[in-house]
């Protein structure tokens, strides 16, 4: 699934010139009124006006603690978890939530604990969605970055092989990579789920960089005697790192959902792991037990809504350009 | 900007004009041969909706879970299970059709007589083919030549030639009697010429190609000399079966049977409680419960022949602790195999019981005083005893969450476990299985494998300690000779035999059991193989499929249907009817 | 523009051989597709040598995808592995169904998501512009196959308590009638159609309040309040044309994107589209099926990525590529 285009107007965000320690300067006529006035005037950075606008943004203060709750459930599964997530009781197979035992989301046919599963597969969801952003920002920024920056036939190559990445096929190359790799744990999937959701970076980063690099600045600092690699990564980076943080925590959403659906499918994480997509794919064996569709689903609707409402806050904090008032 | 979006709406109109005219009826190949009779979709229209009226017309809907790769039951790759209940046993018949209890009776052969030299085959004189408008022509045994010749044929994709390589040539005798010779006799001769090709309707077409999408001539039309012939089928559909007026035995009691195909068991579930279709066959899950006290359905299960078991390594590949009978025997004894069939069917199959003999899976031979694996069953504290004459380490009694593992001469009782992945009855099994060997401390490693490795790579190449898999078998046990056999490639012997599994004794008792013709000489010469296979546990059997068939109460005929062998419930359809 | 469209092209076809080289590279060595027919214990020895001969497998894998290109242009992408069915009336039978689902759930979730769009835009901050923030923002963290699964179930319950079948939970046909167009037909993919809309509208929904509120504010709109227009003229002539602009490229792209929706949705309702073709054959590394699906699907997504390049261009005369 590729990344839409930005729509008209939300282009790439223009910032105002930082000076040389990243700093905006206040206007000139206040410096000198609060000075007479006794008063002493604190030059704000970028980024604290950045968090000011994020911790007043309602639905992302409600979307972060959210996903400490969660997040911090998965972490913490060792401890909060009633029972092992592998450990059969058949006397107790599809059993309704029930506070007996501690069953709180019931069983699944051979008796293992449903809230103790979907607290684990919390966990394996968080593991693959926050390596995968990771990786694939830093591959999407790298990429973007020599595109972007170099233009001409080099941008012409590396964007054909973002194409090229597009209609890769996940099922195939997960099923060869079971094939020839063995065992399908969580970090293998990851790997191979960063290798082909960098694309979507790439571009937004390549966007970033083909605008800035004609700026005077980069002349400036050219005409200094600045090397490509410096003013790539200390004149132009810092630009794009709104756009690839928004991105990144995206994409930890987009890995999670890709992830799930894959286990879904049987081709993702492999038993015993347990994943909220293979939870899922339980439930449809078994329609009559509702519980074995609703929680793990459910769990994952509210991961991915916390993510999205994270990353809608980011979004509007850190584009200084913001015409529109938050939702 | 108007004149723009007008062209984008009416190029996605366009678009969604070709989408359908795309979609509108299957389009067959044109060059493979096509059924005269009118597509599916046509037919389908005129099958009446409500019970009542296809009652009315003796018309008999059935649920179809897979779709057919080709009705060449004999060809590689289209050996299902559906094309052989749909395309085979109720329109091409053999010398035998077996019963739901395993029995062979007599069917198209008239007398079948095996001796020392040869095998002698009479076909019943009021045997014909019905093939279209065609004049109604005589099974002869030119059928019977020609369907020799397809099997030995080297550039025919045969799925299998066992018995057949056998035959060195044949004599005819007029034209209802021929006599196969061979120099040592097949004594599974019963299990050969199941399945008799039509001579003169085939000829000039191609064995690897015909009867890719029907069962008839070169001209297209159906051909059969069973109680139905395949009036059409349409692949993504189904099929349909309509009487045939030129067969010997019990008429008809339907005039027409559809098959529908509904891949999704939950649907064919709902299509069952609505009525929908008259009758399944469904593939066992846990949802079939729900139909076991419908008013109005008969519901019934019965032990089939698709055996699960695990395959225990003894070659060098595996862990050498595989080797000592002693490790094996606990193993086998610390595994409850009831609590297994329990979870996963107690709900649907109650009363399946864990298999307890690898030669033979239903009947008598398989059970009273023939259960050899039996002495085997769950007995945590013999194993642990068992274990703790030659090991260290482990726990004292069977404990739950027990963590202490074996170590016996050096090594470690850990095992890889390696089984299919996408399987849910498997992926129980692993979970099961390892807590109750985890409780008396010894560990498994699961590794769930997609199908086409797991049996392309990982079975070939013997590189696991203990797998689990199914074999199809058969009512007669020639059928795992390929995986008891002591491997000689040379003579193409234990081509299956994945665990390197060689007892010289069970090899000799299969070889004379293979040639011998006296019945019961022969079951004596396999119980015993079967024996010895137990004691020294080359397998653990877990347990075979049931069978299951659920059906409208008001259908008459169906009491026997449930046939757990390759026929399928067809194999008596002609016996079908509605009562009042 | 011309040059830029016959560029993009020339480029795209390398990618193509690429991709496709690639993807029968990891689907050769995903395994053994012979392992089907060793299930057998009893298959004869001269039957797997004419497989292996049939299906060039005594040969290189470069070599054997010369022959598959070979097969895609003279034999319309030659014949199944194992039982020489042809393929091709196999693609075109299942991506007439799939593409049936599609473009109608596209044609839906653009309709109802532009209509909300342009309201929550015109409205904004009002209660139905939050709702519908709200319901967009579900609908992007929704998973499709939960989706699908809810409905499924909700509708199956329908059916068993109330005896009333008001849609079809699998299948694409119940046999009574069994043409496209058809009442029975519509029932039955109207769940997988919800499913898929539900998750685009989203999409669409917040693309064009986001595009429709960039332009509301923009200095062209302001002249023709100034002009003395109707706010209702203004939306619709000013306006909304040019806030739609993106949300067409945003749809030629979502396109190729609801292909991979597909093989879910076809899975849980088991339709016999192109999706479900191709999770089955894969799973029995039947090649030449798998590869036939994987060389449509991407040149359905080059394409149509190419599409929303170019209509981006093509509409919007502030873009020129050159």
């Amino acid at each position: 699934m590729t990344e839409p285009r930005p729509a008209v107007g939300e282009s790439i965000p223009p910032v105002r010139q930082p000076t040389v320690d990243g700093t905006v300067p206040a206007p000139a006529g206040l410096v000198d009124a609060t000075v007479n006035a006794g008063l002493e005037l604190k030059i704000r950075s970028q980024w604290s006006y950045a968090r000011t606008r994020f911790l007043r943004h309602r639905l992302a203060m409600i979307g972060l603690v959210g996903l400490v709750i969660l997040f911090g459930a998965g972490a913490f599964a060792n401890y909060i978890a009633p029972y092992s997530y592998s450990e059969i009781d058949l006397n107790n197979i599809l059993h309704a939530p029930t506070t007996i035992g501690h069953h709180f989301f019931g069983t699944d046919e051979i008796g293992r604990d449903y809230f103790s599963r979907v607290i684990w597969g919390i966990r394996t969801s968080e593991e693959v969605g926050v390596s995968v952003a990771v990786v694939s920002s830093i591959i999407g920024l790298l990429f973007g970055a020599v595109s972007g920056y170099y233009s001409g036939w080099v941008d012409n190559i590396l964007m054909r092989i973002t194409d090229l990445v597009l209609t890769l096929p996940f099922l195939a190359i997960l099923l060869t990579a079971a094939a020839l790799l063995g065992q399908g744990s969580q970090w293998r999937i990851s790997i191979i789920l960063a290798l082909l959701l960098w694309t979507g970076i790439a571009r937004v980063v390549r966007g970033v960089f083909l605008s800035l690099r004609e700026k005077e600045y980069v002349e400036a600092a050219k005409a200094s005697g600045a090397g490509d690699m410096r003013i790539m990564f200390r004149h132009i980076l810092p630009n794009t790192l709104g756009p690839v943080i928004v991105n990144g925590t995206l994409s930890v959403a987009t890995a999670i959902l890709v992830e799930a659906a894959l286990s879904f499918l049987g081709f993702g994480i492999k038993p015993p792991t347990p994943s909220l997509g293979v939870l899922v794919n339980s439930g449809q064996t078994n329609p009559q037990q509702w519980w074995l569709t609703i929680f793990p689903g459910l769990t994952i609707v509210l991961i991915v809504l916390c993510i999205n409402f994270v990353g809608d806050g980011l979004r509007d904090a850190l584009d200084p350009q913001q015409r529109r008032v938050r939702a | 900007m108007h004149r723009r979006l007008w062209l984008l709406v009416s190029l996605g109109a366009a678009a969604i004009a070709l989408s359908a005219s795309g979609s509108a009826g299957a389009k067959v190949a044109t060059t493979r041969v096509q059924p005269a009779a009118a597509p599916f979709a046509l037919a389908w229209a005129q099958v009446p909706r409500t019970p009542a009226a296809r009652k009315a017309s003796n018309v008999l809907v059935f649920g179809m879970e897979q779709d057919s790769a080709g009705f060449n039951l004999a060809e590689a790759d289209e050996t299902e299970y559906w094309s052989a209940l749909t395309g085979e046993t109720p329109v091409i018949r053999g010398d035998y059709i077996i019963d739901q209890n395993g029995n062979y009776h007599l069917d198209l052969a008239k007398s079948v007589t095996a001796t020392k030299t040869g095998l002698t085959i009479t076909i019943r004189p009021d045997a014909y083919w019905y093939w279209g408008n065609h004049p109604k022509m005589p099974v002869t045994n030119a059928d019977y030549a020609y369907t020799w010749q397809q099997f030995m044929d080297k550039n025919n994709n045969v799925a299998s030639t066992t018995g057949y390589s056998q035959i060195t040539g044949y004599t005819l005798k007029g034209t209802k009697t021929i006599t196969f010779h061979w120099k040592t006799p097949f004594a599974d001769y019963k299990d050969l010429f199941g399945y008799i090709y039509p001579s003169k309707a085939l000829t000039g077409l191609s064995f690897n190609t015909f009867w890719l999408n029907c069962v008839c001539g070169n001209d297209g039309q159906p051909i059969s000399d069973g109680p139905f012939y395949m009036s059409n089928y349409t692949k993504g559909q189904g099929v349909t079966l309509k009487a045939n007026p030129d067969w010997y035995g019990t008429k008809p009691g339907l005039q027409e049977i559809d098959f529908k195909l509904i891949t999704d068991t939950n649907s064919e579930i709902q299509a069952m409680r609505g009525g929908e279709v008259d009758a399944i066959n469904p593939s066992p899950q846990t949802a079939l419960a729900q139909l076991r006290n419908q008013p109005g359905l008969t519901y019934s299960s019965v032990s089939g022949f698709i055996q699960e078991h695990w395959d225990v390594q003894f070659g060098p590949q595996g862990n050498a602790l595989l080797k000592a009978p002693w490790m094996r025997q606990a193993i086998a004894m610390g595994m409850n195999r009831v609590s297994l069939i329990k979870a996963l069917y107690g709900q649907i199959a109650p009363g399946q019981k864990p298999l307890n003999n690898p030669e033979y899976e239903i009947g008598p031979n398989a059970g009273g005083a023939n259960q050899f694996f039996a002495k085997w069953s769950f007995a945590p504290k013999k194993a642990l005893a068992l274990l703790a004459k030659h090991c260290t380490g482990g726990p004292s009694t069977p404990t739950r969450n027990n963590t202490a593992i074996w170590t016996c001469n050096g090594k470690k009782a850990e095992f890889s476990f390696d089984t299919t992945s996408g399987n849910q009855r498997r992926e129980t099994s692993a979970a099961i299985f390892s807590q109750q060997l985890g409780a008396i401390g010894i560990k498994l490693d699961p590794n769930f494998i997609p199908a086409s490795q797991f049996f392309g790579t990982v079975l070939p190449s013997f590189k696991f300690d203990l797998g689990e898999y199914a074999w199809l078998g058969t009512p007669d046990p020639s059928g795992f000779d390929a995986i008891y056999q002591c491997i000689n490639t040379a003579q193409n012997l234990g081509g299956q035999n994945y665990k390197q599994y060689c007892n010289r004794k069970v090899d000799s008792l299969i070889k004379t059991g293979d040639s011998e013709l006296n019945p019961i000489k022969r079951t004596a010469d396999y119980e015993q193989a079967a024996k010895l296979i137990s004691n020294d546990v080359a397998v653990i059997p877990l347990y075979s499929s049931p069978s299951i068939l659920v059906y409208k109460s008001k259908i008459q005929g169906m009491n026997n249907s449930n046939n757990p062998t390759s026929e399928g419930p067809t194999w008596n359809a002609e016996l079908w009817h509605w009562g009042s | 523009m011309l040059t830029y469209i016959v560029r993009r092209v020339l480029y795209s076809i390398p990618v193509l051989f690429l991709s496709t080289f690639l993807s029968f590279l990891f689907v050769s060595y995903a395994g053994n597709p012979l392992a089907q027919v060793r299930q057998n214990p009893r298959i004869p020895a001269s039957t797997i040598h004419n497989l292996i001969i049939q299906n060039h497998l005594n040969y290189s894998v470069p070599m054997r995808y010369l022959f598959w290109l070979r097969d895609v242009f003279l034999h319309k992408f030659g014949h199944s592995l194992l039982n020489s069915e042809p393929i091709w009336p196999d693609i075109t039978r299942t991506i007439g169904h799939t593409a049936q689902v599609i473009l109608i759930a596209e044609g839906l979730a653009i309709l109802i998501g532009i209509a909300v769009g342009i309201f929550s835009a015109i409205k904004q901050y009002s209660f139905f512009d939050y709702a519908f923030t709200s319901i967009s923002f579900l609908g992007f963290a929704m998973p499709t196959f939960w989706l699908a699964l809810l409905l499924q179930i909700l509708f199956v319950d329908i059916y068993l308590k109330w005896h009333v079948r008001i849609f079809y939970t699998s299948g694409l046909n119940s046999g009574s009638t069994s043409s496209t167009w058809s009442i029975d037909r519509l029932q039955h993919i109207a769940l997988p159609v919800m499913t898929l809309s539900i998750i685009s509208f989203a999409l669409y929904s917040r693309y064009m309040r986001a595009s429709m509120l960039d332009v509301i504010n923009s200095d062209y709109v302001r002249t023709a309040r100034a002009k003395g227009l109707s706010e209702w003229r203004v939306i619709m002539r000013h306006v909304c044309r040019n806030a739609l602009i993106p949300i067409v490229t945003i749809a030629a792209l979502n396109l190729g994107g609801l292909l991979g929706g597909a093989i879910v949705t076809e899975t849980v309702f088991t339709l016999d589209g192109i999706g479900y073709y191709f999770v089955n054959r894969l799973g029995t590394l039947d090649l030449y099926a798998v590869m036939a699906y994987l060389a449509v699907t991407s040149v359905i997504i080059i394409v149509f990525n190419l599409i929303a390049d170019i209509l981006y261009g093509y509409l919007d005369p502030r873009i020129r590529y050159d």
